[in-house]
């Protein structure tokens, strides 16, 4: 029987690293939590704007309707801007953080889906709308929590699941409310965690 | 006991940089990241700042890997990538490894003496 040489029981503990550390750079991502932050706040302060200045007697209905796809299409081009910014500067190139742009970008664009078909299909801006939106979130939370490797995270993606069924048996008015302080519960407040996070790591 | 001296079991004398597992570890994890920040490699490797940073010096002085400057707001960072030559490098590593493999395969499947 032949006894392996040092050297080869080297080799195997070699490509062992390898696979392992070749494993962990692809999954390196890193999140300052950003965006969570500039939308957990843009929502909720449209939201009191929306209520205070542009749904009131008297406004004309293309205001109101044009209200939200506006907030979130310039809130859009903010993300889609300082991503590119961050890519640019190099900041994630790995499998992870190339499948967690792609993650938001059919995140974002599945909301707006959502929208037309709502506004073409005459149902128009109810709790229902918020409450899909809700959802799409939660799944989206989900990924990204396991993306970046945490599970409390992923939990905010059931807390948004749960805030969505919640929004579908309001009216209105009320699930606009909570649809605010959702927002703000679950995607600042995350994102001030991992931001905080993120500068004492560095 | 039997034991192989050829000269394929000496993959790592040819390979002194990459002899060290720090050095392996640092590598394998740009090879999948393409670019990686300072902390993070020191948190996935496990190592101090001080080790770190002499075990970069010297793939950088080897021309293994690049190292870029920046600032996040006023805090400086940097930021390590494998250049070409590195990618090669450990590339050409990891084909030896699997030839040693192969052999060890050839040499157990092998009818004894």
């Amino acid at each position: 029987m032949k006894t392996m040489h040092p050297e080869q029981q080297q080799a195997i503990k070699d490509l062992e690293t390898i696979k392992t550390f070749l494993a962990e750079g692809q999954q390196n991502l890193r999140d300052t939590g950003f965006h969570f932050m500039f939308w957990g706040l843009l929502i909720p302060v449209s939201l009191v704007v929306f209520y205070l200045f542009i749904a009131q007697p008297g406004t004309a209905g293309v205001i109101i309707n044009a209200f939200w796809p506006v907030v979130c299409g310039l809130g859009a081009l903010v993300s889609v801007i300082a991503g590119i910014r961050s890519d640019k500067q190099g900041r994630s190139h790995s499998f992870a953080s190339n499948v967690h742009s792609l993650l938001w970008i059919g995140i974002l664009t599945a909301i707006g889906a959502v929208f037309l078909v709502q506004m073409l299909g005459g149902k128009g801006f109810d709790a229902s709308l918020l409450s899909h939106i809700a959802i799409i979130l939660g799944i989206g939370y989900w990924i990204h929590g396991s993306l970046i490797q945490l599970t409390w995270f992923r939990f905010v993606g059931l807390v948004w699941i749960l805030a969505a069924i919640g929004i579908a048996m309001m009216a209105l008015m009320p699930a606009s409310c909570a649809m605010g302080a959702a927002t703000f519960a679950c995607s600042f407040i995350p994102g001030l965690i991992l931001h905080r996070s993120q500068s004492r790591r560095s | 006991m039997e034991t192989d001296t050829t000269d394929q079991f000496n993959y790592r004398n040819l390979d002194s940089l990459l002899n060290s597992p720090i050095r392996l570890a640092v590598m394998s994890l740009l090879m999948g990241s393409k670019e990686a920040e300072f902390t993070f490699i020191r948190d996935k490797v496990g190592t101090t700042d001080g080790n770190l940073s002499r075990h970069l010096a010297k793939l950088e002085e080897s021309g293994l890997i690049e190292v870029r400057k920046a600032f996040e707001g006023k805090k400086p960072v940097t930021y390590q990538r494998l250049t070409e030559q590195g990618k090669n490098a450990l590339r050409e590593y990891v084909a030896k490894l699997e030839a040693l493999i192969v052999a060890i395969r050839d040499d157990t499947t092998r009818p004894q003496d």
